[in-house]
């Protein structure tokens, strides 16, 4: 270790553990620049020592303590006021909001009534269930004739071998095989 | 050395006890008085904040909890409240050395026998203290003029031991530096 770090400890003497302390005095010893530095940061410790213990005291302690007690006092007149001033303005959201946790309930309480209720496809009659199977097929007549129609009208809409389009010629193609 | 505050005046004090609140301030201002003092270096101020500090203490008791010691809550929050202080009157250039010098006439007169270099010389060291970052000024107030054990520092300023150490270290180094031209001006200035 060389002054420089030494010095860094005189200035740290009192945070050294005695190891280190052991050390530095080992080094003060032989190292006058060092010692004589330690010296004088001696007497400044010494002085910040002195000072340190100088009486600071109150100028008048009961006035001291008399005024905390009526900040202490006035403070928790001012939270019970906050009280009372806001405890009607409570009690009226609260009202507010028990309303509506009631209408929500009961909301989701009759949501969940009609679930439980028998769905509709159980109460479909027998012929109700056969009108829609005719229904349907005859839906389903109406719509293979509508697209046979539509394809006639497409095929027969065909325009001249020499207009060479794609759907032309998709035209053209699906007349030879309806043929 | 710093009282002690009796468990069962604290617990009262909790519950709401106005007389058992009352000897906690009575028996610990004197303590806080001198910490704050020790940071803004004025009488007023330093009164101020000792009230302020017993104020939030009463508001926050219900969270006080025994194995803390109260005068380290007590430190904590009269530090936090001074640098809070000062870092305002940083910002409003209110610091002025004509009310350290003012305030030091309140003090030499509290103990007017011993009143000599020692008072003068922590008024100045005050000063020069308060050139410190807030971290370095804790430290070297809390260390070295409250003389408090390392582990409390550590717990009131919240900074590990290195960081005490480093900010201790530039501390005093400051302090000893603007010490020695204190003197020296003090020196020229004699006739």
């Amino acid at each position: 270790m060389n002054c420089t770090e030494f010095e860094k400890q005189i200035l740290l003497f009192t945070e050294l553990t005695s190891d280190d302390q052991t050390k530095l005095a080992t080094h003060l010893a032989t190292c006058k620049g060092c010692s004589i530095l330690f010296e004088s940061i001696g007497h400044t410790n010494n002085l910040i020592s002195r000072v340190s213990k100088v009486n600071l005291e109150i100028e008048d302690p009961i006035r001291l303590t008399n005024e905390v007690m009526t900040r202490i006092k006035k403070e928790e007149i001012k939270w019970w006021s906050h009280f009372d001033v806001t405890f009607p303005k409570l009690e009226l959201s609260y009202l507010k909001y028990s309303m509506a946790t009631v209408s929500l309930l009961l909301i989701i309480g009759f949501g969940l009534e009609q679930s439980k209720l028998p769905v509709r496809s159980e109460l479909i009659s027998i012929s109700e269930i056969k009108n829609v199977v005719l229904n349907r097929k005859s839906f389903q007549a109406e719509l293979k004739k509508s697209k046979a129609s539509a394809n006639l009208s497409f095929v027969n809409n065909c325009k001249s071998p020499f207009n060479i389009t794609k759907v032309n010629e998709d035209c053209l193609k699906q007349r030879m095989a309806s043929k | 050395m710093p009282p002690a505050a009796a468990p069962d005046l604290i617990e009262k004090a909790k519950g709401g006890d106005h007389h058992a609140f009352r000897k906690v301030v009575e028996t610990h201002q004197g303590f806080a008085y001198a910490v704050a003092f020790r940071f803004v270096g004025n009488r007023s101020e330093a009164e101020d904040i000792t009230q302020e500090a017993f104020v939030k203490l009463w508001k926050n008791i219900a969270k006080y909890r025994p194995e803390i010691k109260l005068t380290t809550w007590l430190y904590k929050i009269v530090m936090n409240l001074s640098l809070d202080f000062l870092k305002s009157t940083y910002r409003k250039n209110q610091s002025k050395m004509e009310d350290i010098e003012s305030n030091l006439l309140v003090i030499d007169k509290v103990n007017i026998e011993q009143r000599s270099d020692d008072t003068e010389m922590l008024g100045v060291i005050i000063e020069l203290a308060k050139q410190l970052t807030p971290k370095q000024q804790s430290a070297f107030i809390l260390r070295d003029l409250e003389g408090l054990p390392v582990e409390e520092v550590k717990e009131i300023t919240g900074m590990d031991q290195g960081q005490i150490k480093s900010n201790l270290y530039y501390a005093r180094i400051k302090v000893r530096e603007e010490l020695g031209k204190h003197y020296q001006e003090a020196k020229n200035l004699k006739p």
